[in-house]
């Protein structure tokens, strides 16, 4: 049994477990896949090329809201706990979290946290 | 409600105590339906499993892999001609490779070719329902959420994990043929097939 990429205009869309009769047979076009190449590779002249997907905005966005809600749960306990060491600069850390999505360093450059 | 042989009509009309025949696949290959299928009504059901999805590291942290889409349905076949089917691969190369699709091209006898699409969208119900461990809900990340149970074995998402080890509930290395995603660094599960029918 071996891993077969099938191939759609240079770029594997495709993974399939199969033999070489199989294979054979196939009406796409395929070829073996080394360990280490998957879906999402590149196959041009015989030699595998990933390259990393382009993120949209969007989707950098909807990431950067994700980070910023994990980075607030994440800290919570803090702001419930009077003693915690250093914990003024964790609650204004958190605020820069809440302003964040709002300022112009949205998405790029995100809130530092504390020591 | 109904019986399983209620949609076979070679079953229904026998009288009862009919056993069903089955072929099942666990690597691609090609179903040919019978032509006593086809003389009974060519109905078959199909149980189609994608691969699942590797693990992957976000934001630090460690989020298991969807698993492969689970599809069951019935189709009606009309020749005996032979229906290509393949094995979606699972996640096993880069970090987060997406689960490879099975499939049944039931259309080259007749009938309607069916997908499963391998796991993918790793911990978010949003991009698939058998997601892995540490799923967003409402735009915020619960630590350490149990993974997607999947359907009868099959389709389960992979365990999630943080810098200190201990995993939430899931999958850890994908079980082979399960479509079952994994957790970061190891290996998914590969796709199924099995197609039953009466003749």
């Amino acid at each position: 049994m071996a891993r077969y990429g099938i191939i759609k205009n240079n770029i594997i869309t495709n993974v399939i477990e199969a033999n070489a009769e199989f294979i054979k047979g196939y009406s796409e076009k395929t070829v073996l896949l080394p360990d280490n190449v998957g879906l999402g590779f590149s196959y041009i002249n015989e030699e595998f090329i990933y390259i990393e997907p382009i993120k949209t905005e969007e989707e950098i966005q909807i990431e950067a809201i994700e980070w910023r809600n994990n980075g607030l749960v994440s800290t919570d306990f803090i702001a419930q706990t009077p003693d915690y060491p250093n914990r003024d600069a964790w609650i204004t850390y958190r605020q820069e979290l809440r302003d964040w999505p709002s300022t112009a360093d949205f998405p790029e450059t995100k809130p530092t946290k504390p020591e | 409600m109904s019986n399983f042989t209620d949609f076979f009509p070679a079953a229904s009309g026998g009288g009862g105590g009919a056993i069903p025949k089955y072929e099942e696949f666990t690597s691609s290959g090609t179903f040919t339906p019978s032509q006593a299928l086809i003389d009974a009504g060519g109905r078959v059901a199909y149980f189609i499993v994608g691969g699942g999805e590797k693990g992957q590291t976000y934001d630090g942290r460690k989020i298991g892999g969807a698993g492969g889409q689970v599809k069951m349905g019935y189709a009606t076949l009309t020749s005996t001609t032979g229906c290509t089917v393949t094995i979606g691969a699972g996640g096993s190369s880069t970090s987060g490779e997406d689960g490879g699709a099975s499939s049944v091209a039931f259309s080259s006898a007749g009938g309607t070719d069916i997908t499963a699409n391998g796991g993918s969208g790793e911990a978010r119900p949003s991009n698939g329902s058998n997601y892995g461990g540490w799923q967003y809900t409402n735009n915020s990340l619960y630590h350490a959420a149990s993974a997607s149970p999947g359907i009868l074995g099959y389709g389960g998402g992979g365990a999630g994990y943080e810098n200190s080890s201990i995993y939430s509930p899931g999958v850890y290395t994908g079980l082979a043929n399960t479509g079952q995603g994994s957790a970061y660094n190891r290996s998914a599960g590969s796709g199924f097939v099995r197609i039953t029918w009466f003749e």
